[in-house]
């Protein structure tokens, strides 16, 4: 069995700290012609848009707050239980 | 020799006080995969603040997508379709099937999928096959990487469906360049639930949408999904061009060497993907069986990994390293707990139920806590499964469990009758073997109407410990490794 280690400890922090100190990646932009942007019925495909590209983005970081709400609920659910236990013992 | 005699007592008293203290013990190792479960639930929130968006950007690389496909027919044609009409720039998108020496009709529906879309679907041959996936991915991939066009790849099953807007929602991560791999949230999506499927549904809301945020937030992910993993060239170039083939374990293996390369693995909880899952108990044996053996063989390959920050601060973290065993050793914690209260009640029966009744609120309130939370990363999935949630522990552990929590209401629950007490302290571990019992009664005569009821009855988790065990014992008598394929028919609807 083979083990684990691809590369040195010591390589691989040295590696992120390289990686982070890069440029981000970017692709060339997107060129949608007349007629395939008339194939799709005028519409511009989130993806051929970068800004459309950014509020999606944006849409799905806002939505994680929806993760405090489910905490509130979950503790909320918790301490009932704890309150019907205590008003029954 | 008179006072030794004299001591007599004074010593069995001593002996005693030692004794009970090793049994306290033994149900406090229990608490460790309770406190564990419950820190790593109390990190998800986090997720809302500490997440990787405000680090992404629009970038859409070439992506070669790679299928390993063995006797697929019956799901080909829907899942290139599906990846055809992805929400992504068609001539940066290439697929490529390997087809593992088929028998079925897989060449075929190539054939006339590579006819329909002309340089988009790429059908590759192994003459020889039947080794397992990562074979067949490192044949793919061998091909992908002779060209330069592939900047990133996405290693995928043959039977999921990804969510048009899926993919680009997973390359913006890959624009932060300390980002490796990307994966996604599969969700199972079979049309005609039953309730192992459902069960399956909970599971992996809590360990992929749930849990996986949590990685996420630690900065340190056990496991990219075998569905949809997404690499840039780069990563997969850094860890050898090649996918591990030691283990059953090979995404994990990829996951690890990602991390351990000194590049980051990101979870999309917003990229969703269905798979289709096993419909019995046999078969998600199966498949579990060779994830549990592979987690053995993993925690063996990576064991200078454990507990050592300085080794890779996320995955070798005190935290993760609590998480991964807490898992790994849940049967034993669970045989401990055990061993312990029923030990404990045979010297003190009072101090049994005091412990007991002292501890049982709160694996409890974390189990409540738990699901509570997993419902709510996705509700709509949540609200369909939350039955299978609330009896992931099995409708007895269920029922023992309440009558603890509100001994009141049950009417056997007082512990007043020491054969339910025993019951009770025992069904902790006794709830494992009876999980193999249910996995030998769906293969009798009665299996397909009894084998159900007995799945609700012990439990999905029982049942996934009992799977731990039964990986262990394979891997402790070097059982052959055995590729079991899951057994897909196109149940898959969006």
């Amino acid at each position: 069995m083979s083990r684990g280690r691809t590369t040195s400890d010591r390589a691989a922090t040295a590696i992120a700290q390289s990686l982070a100190a890069r440029p981000y990646r970017i692709s060339p932009p997107v060129v949608l012609t007349d007629e395939e942007l008339a194939a799709r019925g005028g519409v511009i495909p989130v993806w051929a848009d970068p800004m459309a590209l950014a509020d999606e983005t944006e849409v799905d970081r806002l939505r994680e707050r929806r993760l405090f709400a489910g905490l509130v609920v979950a503790i909320t659910v918790v301490v009932l239980l704890w309150t019907v236990r205590s008003l029954l013992m | 020799m008179n006072e030794v005699l004299a001591a007599g007592p004074e010593l069995a008293e001593i002996g005693r006080g030692v004794l009970v203290g090793v049994l306290l013990l033994f149900v406090a190792f229990g608490a460790i995969p309770v406190l564990a479960g419950l820190a790593q639930f109390l990190i998800i929130p986090v997720h809302a603040v500490r997440n990787h968006y405000r680090e992404t950007g629009p970038y859409l690389p070439n992506v070669a997508v790679v299928v390993p496909a063995w006797n697929e027919a019956a799901v080909l044609t829907t899942s290139v379709e599906r990846l055809m009409a992805l929400d992504y720039p068609p001539d940066r998108l290439r697929v490529y099937v390997v087809d593992d020496a088929s028998t079925d009709d897989t060449p075929a529906v190539m054939a006339a999928l590579g006819d329909r879309f002309p340089g988009r679907v790429v059908h590759l041959r192994r003459e020889k096959g039947g080794e397992g996936k990562a074979h067949t991915l490192n044949h793919g991939l061998r091909e992908i990487l002779t060209d330069d066009w592939m900047e990133a790849l996405l290693i995928m099953d043959a039977d999921v469906i990804y969510a048009p807007d899926s993919l680009r929602k997973m390359t913006r991560h890959l624009a932060d360049p300390t980002v490796g791999a990307v994966t996604a949230y599969i969700r199972e999506g079979s049309r005609d639930p039953n309730g192992m499927t459902r069960f399956i549904g909970f599971d992996y809301l809590a360990a992929q949408a749930a849990s996986r945020r949590a990685q996420n937030v630690a900065g340190a992910m056990a496991c990219l999904a075998g569905g949809a993993q997404l690499h840039t060239r780069e990563n997969l170039e850094a860890i050898g061009g090649q996918i591990d083939t030691s283990s059953l374990a090979e995404d994990t293996v990829t996951t690890f060497r990602t991390q351990l390369a000194g590049r980051r693995v990101v979870f999309e909880p917003h990229a969703r993907v269905l798979a289709e899952e096993p419909a019995g108990i046999d078969a998600l044996w199966k498949q579990r069986l060779r994830w549990a053996r592979g987690n053995v063989q993993i925690t063996s390959m990576y064991r200078h990994l454990w507990f050592r920050k300085s080794v890779h601060p996320g995955l070798g973290g005190f935290f993760f390293g609590v998480f991964w065993f807490a898992i790994l050793l849940l049967p034993l914690a669970m045989l401990l707990t055990s061993i312990g209260l029923i030990g404990l009640y045979m010297l003190d029966s009072d101090l049994a139920a005091s412990v007991f009744g002292a501890a049982v609120f709160v694996p409890v309130a974390t189990f409540v806590f738990m699901i509570t939370m997993t419902i709510s990363v996705d509700p709509r999935v949540g609200l369909k499964v939350w039955r299978e949630a609330l009896l992931f522990p099995g409708l007895i552990s269920f029922t023992v469990l309440a009558g603890a929590t509100f001994p009141m209401l049950v009417p056997w629950g007082g512990g007043t009758s020491s054969g339910w007490t025993l019951f009770v302290y025992s069904w902790l571990v006794l709830c494992v073997p009876t999980a193999f019992l249910v996995r030998k009664l769906e293969l009798s005569r009665w299996g397909r109407r009894l084998a159900p009821i007995g799945l609700y009855l012990v439990g999905f988790g029982p049942m996934m410990c009992a799977i731990t065990v039964d990986a262990y014992v394979k891997e402790f008598r070097g059982a052959a490794m055995t590729w079991d394929k899951t057994e897909k028919t196109g149940r898959v609807t969006v």
